[in-house]
């Protein structure tokens, strides 16, 4: 086994552990803990023996494993990306709602009389 | 200013009475209080709304505005439209009106649009800058000729002038257009909830002062061409 897939093993585990404890914590969504912990298994798979990777990629018709990991790469941060977006306009809206609640009851409660 | 001409049973005070005017108000302190003062003049009802200033707005609304009402953090201007406007209609406005803080608007242009809407001849009086005596930028005018056709295919509704910030709601109008957009695609957002709400939109000449001031105030066309992309995706992940 070389250095690098140590070093990549290693980060992998590392990510897996924090997925298993913030999902048991519950502030990780039980389906994308899941799904980060399947896609970090796969990639752990390919660490190991990298011919599967070709393997599979053959047999899918794209040729050289390193071109499927790099597909399967683009996937998932795509997919990341937009889960994130989502989650922020989500927290946005939220945050409108919040500030525009406040200043109504800060209005309510001054209540002063109109500056004449 | 021309005469108000009431209609049946609205004497001239009791239209302008009615009629709310909602300003919002983003770091504007050189121009707001003008602005202020010369509504104040005919309006007694402004509701000036502070998005978060961090200038010194804020005084000055609070020494000028009728009622003023801050955002804790900016929030967009569509934002402080619908807050402006759910505090008017809680006070019993029959009106609200949409008047820009920067100065380019004319307050006789607004009583206008308020009699017309009083008059029940709309519930939605939009300005529209392109039959007024507005000197418009050629670009400027490019790009808001370019988004009446977007919503023209989107929405189906024929707008000469699209994004007027000069705009008069009836108080039904207005709590049927709730804006939930916040930043400036609320203008969009409006123009939407107006063509599905099936209620009657006049447009009126209005002149907009392109004045150095408000053009450096106003949006470059680059932030323009990004809210029409914004809106753009915002329809898709509604």
């Amino acid at each position: 086994m070389t250095v690098f897939q140590i070093a990549l093993l290693a980060a992998i585990a590392t990510t897996v552990t924090a997925t298993l404890v913030l999902g048991r914590r519950g502030s990780l969504p039980r389906g994308i803990a899941a799904i980060l912990v399947a896609g970090c298994s796969v990639g752990a798979v390919f660490v190991i023996e990298p011919d599967w990777a070709t393997a599979l990629a053959r047999l899918l018709g794209i040729g050289r494993g390193a071109d499927l990991v790099l597909y399967l790469l683009v996937l998932a941060t795509s997919w990341g990306f937009l889960s994130m977006y989502m989650r922020l306009r989500a927290v946005r809206r939220d945050m409108t709602v919040l500030v525009r609640r406040m200043a109504l009851d800060d209005a309510d409660r001054d209540q002063r009389p109109p500056n004449t | 200013m021309q005469s108000l001409s009431a209609p049946s049973n609205l004497t001239d005070e009791q239209i302008l009475a009615g009629t709310w005017v909602v300003v919002p108000v983003f770091n504007e302190c050189t121009a707001v209080e003008s602005v202020l003062r010369a509504l104040r003049r005919v309006f007694p009802n402004v509701v000036a709304v502070d998005d978060g200033s961090s200038d010194g707005s804020w005084k000055t609304l609070q020494a000028h505005a009728t009622y003023a009402l801050r955002h804790a953090v900016n929030r967009g201007q569509g934002a402080a439209l619908q807050t402006g406007t759910d505090f008017a209609l809680d006070k019993g406005a029959h009106r609200i009106a949409h008047f820009d803080a920067d100065g380019q608007h004319r307050v006789e242009d607004l009583v206008r649009m308020a009699c017309a809407v009083a008059r029940d001849e709309c519930d939605i009086a939009l300005g529209d800058r392109f039959r007024g005596a507005s000197r418009i930028p050629a670009i400027r005018a490019a790009l808001i000729r370019l988004a009446a056709v977007m919503h023209r295919l989107t929405s189906g509704i024929v707008l000469n002038d699209v994004h007027n910030g000069l705009r008069v709601l009836s108080a039904e109008a207005a709590r049927r257009c709730e804006l939930r957009s916040d930043r400036m695609a609320h203008a969009s957002e409006l123009i939407d909830l107006i063509a599905v709400s099936g209620m009657r939109v006049g447009q009126f000449p209005t002149t907009i002062e392109y004045t150095e001031y408000s053009i450096a105030k106003g949006q470059r066309a680059s932030a323009r061409a990004r809210i029409l992309v914004h809106y753009a995706v915002g329809k898709v992940f509604r």
